[in-house]
């Protein structure tokens, strides 16, 4: 009784963090630019399959994880400063912009990997297997995962509080015209936050393989699953967005645990119930 | 004077931001009122309570003898009010005249406004109606161009006359000469002029924050400040009006 | 009469386009069968393209949940054909009601966020939950599983009477049509130059009736396959045409107007009276039955249907990768783009694999980033003036 409940806390809590990690760039793109990234989703599934092809090469989990995290940010960065810019003002252009991207990378990894394929990642020994205490069996990998969202949440929202670009980010998640006023250059300002948020949705994917699977579907859904927490957290909300992951991960796995037939559509349920109670979101509005 | 609108305690609150605040205020038929008053008076908060963009907090408006607070902005426009908006909202992509013809085409009824099976242009009383509103101002050259690739003062006279194409009996325009430049200013003045002789009884509120613009068109003017009612009258005495003088110059100033 | 007469003249480079490609079939069956397969599979394609164009290109919406429609209406004459005794044109007919259904109940779901991101998410979600329903083993029997179900051949595709119908209806449109635009082009041309032209089309019409003539006693004796092929081609062509000419019609009717005007500018066409909700919600259900019926054409050709192969949000980025290469609002531009983009496929497929995708996404990336209006849209304003003006000048 207890030790189901306890794995259902565990494993909502790393889904959590996956979809924080998928959610919390797509917030801040969309926050910042305006911009409707229909790539991210993309960008999780490509840093899944770089951080298995690098796993498969050099051994080593963490490489994997670095480098998918990078790769993307690389990639994104080139994509924002080549075609997005400039079309900046045209929401219907940078929308056609993204989904061509989304199309391409679907495509390659299709053609990569196929479409049935489903690949798991190899983690090292020590975060393999379960820990025991008492009647609550714990997945290694899985407290991993969480261990690795808590840091990188943490990490985002110091660099949003306590550093110079954080604040001009901030300012510019509320008023564009007032980071240039303080004097930011918002171009660099700009590619730099399409590069972070895509290297988290890099990273969530390289750390997704261990535990669901790489595949090509996996853009699309995660794709959808940004949309979903951001709606339910807030736009612009950057707390609202972490709140949200949590709660929608935790509710899915309870589903999943207690009415496996809800879990599948549990996130679109609670964002249909956001918007009948709470049209703005969780954490939403509170700027305006 | 014959009252056409009139609003009763009317509030907006935004989370603890009162814009607009008990304003009462009776709008004469047949006449220009303006409303004028710093930014951040809650001119445009109370234009959008008007016209049904926005739900007012507490408050009343009746139009014509009847209560149309919960109306949506759809049946008000039915009901006879029209507006034009402080950013022009104009068809950017559609010819000048086609932007007229959709406003005049809504009078249509729904046997025509939901026909789905004849060309629109087989409709020729909206083309006339268009064509006719179009030359009353000043855009009887510009039937073809893309509204968007207007002159602003031009995009402006299309915005009256989308709004005039809906037969309106009152009508709000939101701050006309707003970004316009200088030389512009007195042609888009002189048109809202003549809309009282394009359709008669036509009853016009207006919007503005520079008070000198307005003095002399409009029969009465009220100020507003702070989301409340300052002063109201002819424009002579608000031009008299201490407190209107210091409002003004401690905003400005 | 006189009413007519102008109207053919107005019409007759469409009228003889259309006759042109019905006339076609008798020469690809001599030369290359599976060509005609394509271009089937093109008109199809293209009827739900212009679906897709009459909702973003028209009122402004980008549904992403668009394959829910076409692949609901492929289920819908799956069905049908299987389990009823009803022919293909009422299966099909489901199916358009079916999809126009479903854009009323998507309409009625997103009621409170119906434009701009929120839609297109909302839609998506639409799609994704079904298409996650399909795929699970309780709805095995209605989704026929990882294999899906199989579409039974129609009566009507086999039977050589549909042929003949449409072998000698078209080619005579084909007829009126080129003989009036050549009348047309030629009318202050000198005699001396009337009599060749005139003889040579004549030429030309002449031969392709007589190949149509062959083709037909050929096909009387020939294998079923052959008339299937033949008949699939003439009755999706068919359905292309009237489609494309309801909606051209419907988006310059007093609806289609307001369409356009919600695209341009939602609040003022609110402001001005209009119940924009209403107008939207018609927008969807036309476009959902449009896609349907695309669908429900579409079945035969697939032979089996799936929810992998019907529902993949990835068709409906397809569909939109074809209107806005051929140009946004143009409807012509669906086709054309749909046209070229299946052709491209069909080509290349055999050359490079995969890669062929890949190559479409940077041709889409290219089309968005330097010709914003897409092919048609490029031509046709380019400086105020219409292709065919263009050309006359170059010509004289």
């Amino acid at each position: 009784m207890i030790s189901t409940l306890a794995s259902a806390l565990i494993d909502g809590l790393a889904l959590s963090m996956l979809y924080f990690m998928i959610a919390s760039g797509f917030s801040l793109i969309f926050g910042l630019e305006d911009i409707v990234n229909f790539a991210h989703g993309s960008f999780f599934m490509l840093g899944a399959f770089v951080s298995y092809e690098v796993v498969s090469y050099t051994g080593s989990f963490y490489l994997g994880l670095l480098a998918a995290g990078i790769a993307m940010a690389i990639l994104a960065a080139l994509v924002e400063s080549g075609l997005l810019r400039r079309k900046f003002g045209n929401e219907m252009a940078i929308i056609m912009l993204t989904l061509g991207i989304m199309y391409i990378i679907h495509h390659g990894a299709l053609l990569r990997y196929g479409a049935a394929s489903s690949t798991y990642g190899t983690i090292p020994s020590y975060i393999q297997g379960t820990l025991k205490p008492g009647p609550i069996i714990i997945n290694k990998y899985r407290l991993f995962i969480i261990v690795l969202g808590f840091i990188i949440a943490g990490g985002v929202f110091l660099f949003l509080n306590r550093t110079n670009v954080g604040l001009i980010v901030r300012a510019g998640i509320d008023d564009v015209d007032m980071a240039k006023a303080l004097g930011a250059n918002t171009k660099r300002t700009f590619t730099l936050v399409f590069a972070v948020g895509s290297a988290l949705a890099g990273l969530g994917g390289a750390a997704a393989v261990g535990w669901i699977y790489a595949s090509v579907d996996l853009g699309l859904n995660y794709l959808f699953f940004a949309f979903a927490i951001v709606v339910i957290g807030g736009l612009g909300s950057f707390k609202g967005t972490f709140y949200a992951a949590l709660l929608a991960g935790i509710i899915h796995e309870l589903f999943a645990y207690y009415i496996p037939f809800l879990a599948g559509p549990s996130l679109f349920i609670l964002m249909a119930a956001v918007l009948l109670l709470k049209p703005e979101g969780l954490l939403g509005g509170a700027t305006q | 004077m014959k009252t056409i609108l009139e609003t009763k305690g009317l509030t907006k609150d935004f989370g603890g931001l009162t814009a607009v605040d008990h304003v009462d205020l009776k709008i004469p038929r047949g006449k220009i009122e303006a409303i004028i008053g710093p930014n951040g008076a809650g001119k445009t908060t109370f234009f959008n309570l008007l016209s049904g963009l926005l739900e007012p907090t507490s408050g009343e408006i009746t139009y014509k003898g009847k209560i149309i607070t919960d109306f949506s902005p759809e049946e008000r426009s039915k009901e006879g009010i029209a507006r034009s908006f402080q950013l022009t909202q104009i068809f950017p992509s559609l010819p000048t005249l086609e932007n007229v013809r959709i406003a005049a085409q809504s009078r249509g009824g729904s046997k025509t406004t939901y026909d789905m099976f004849s060309r629109a242009d087989s409709y020729q009383n909206f083309i006339e109606k268009s064509q006719n509103l179009l030359d009353k101002v000043d855009l009887n050259e510009e039937y073809g161009t893309q509204a968007g690739n207007l002159t602003r003062a031009n995009q402006r006279k299309l915005d009256f006359a989308i709004a005039l194409a809906t037969d309106p009996e009152l009508l709000l325009l939101d701050e006309p000469t707003a970004g316009m430049a200088m030389e512009e200013i007195p042609e888009v003045l002189d048109v809202i002029e003549k809309l009282n002789e394009v359709r008669g009884d036509l009853s016009i509120v207006l919007i503005e924050h520079n008070m000198d613009i307005v003095m002399d068109i409009s029969d009465k003017i009220c100020v507003l400040a702070d989301g409340k009612t300052l002063a109201e009258g002819t424009p002579e005495a608000i031009r008299q009006n201490d407190e209107v003088q210091q409002a003004y110059l401690g905003a400005l100033g | 009469m006189r009413n007519l007469a102008k109207h053919l003249k107005s019409n007759s480079y469409p009228l003889a386009t259309i006759g042109l490609f019905f006339a076609l079939i008798p020469i690809f069956f001599y030369f290359n069968l599976p060509f005609a397969d394509i271009l089937t599979r093109i008109f199809a394609i293209s009827i739900y393209a212009l679906s897709f164009d009459l909702l973003l290109g028209y009122t402004g919406l980008l549904n992403f949940g668009q394959s829910l429609f076409f692949g609901m209406g492929a289920y819908i004459t799956a069905y049908t054909l299987n389990w009823t005794e009803f022919n293909f044109m009422v299966a099909l007919l489901f199916s358009l009601l079916v999809g126009a259904i479903l854009g009323v109940i998507l309409s009625l779901i997103v009621r409170r966020s119906f434009k701009g991101v929120p839609f297109t998410f909302f839609s998506l979600a639409f799609v994704m939950i079904i298409l996650s329903m399909f795929q699970k083993r309780i709805f095995r029997p209605v989704s026929g599983g990882e294999g899906g179900i199989l579409v039974p051949l129609p009566g009507i595709l086999k039977s050589i009477w549909a042929i003949r119908v449409f072998e000698y209806g078209f080619l005579g449109l084909l007829a009126i049509g080129l003989l009036v635009a050549i009348y047309k082009n030629t009318r202050n041309f000198s005699l001396l130059q009337q009599v060749p032209t005139m003889l040579v089309s004549s030429g030309i019409i002449g031969g392709i009736f007589y190949f149509a003539t062959e083709h037909l006693s050929y096909l009387e004796s020939a294998a079923s396959f052959e008339r299937l092929t033949a008949n699939r081609y003439y009755l999706t062509l068919s359905f292309l045409v009237a489609i494309y000419f309801l909606i051209r019609r419907v988006v310059s009717s007093p609806v289609g107007k307001v369409w356009q005007s919600i695209r341009e500018n939602e609040t003022r066409t609110e402001v001005i009276g209009y119940n924009t909700f209403n107008y939207k919600l018609l927008a969807l259900a036309v476009s959902g039955s449009i896609a349907g019926l695309a669908g429900g054409l579409y079945a035969p050709y697939l032979l089996t249907v799936s929810a992998g192969n019907v529902f993949d949000p990835f068709i409906t980025i397809r569909a939109l990768i074809f209107a806005v290469l051929g140009g946004l609002g143009t409807l012509k531009g669906a086709i054309l783009g749909a046209g070229i983009i299946l052709l491209l496929e069909h080509f290349l497929n055999p050359l490079i694999g995969g890669w062929t995708s890949i190559l479409i996404g940077i041709i889409f990336i290219f089309v968005v980033f330097s010709m914003p209006r897409g092919i048609v849209g490029e031509l046709t304003v380019t400086g105020g003036k219409s292709f065919r003006e263009m050309v006359r000048e170059m010509v004289s």
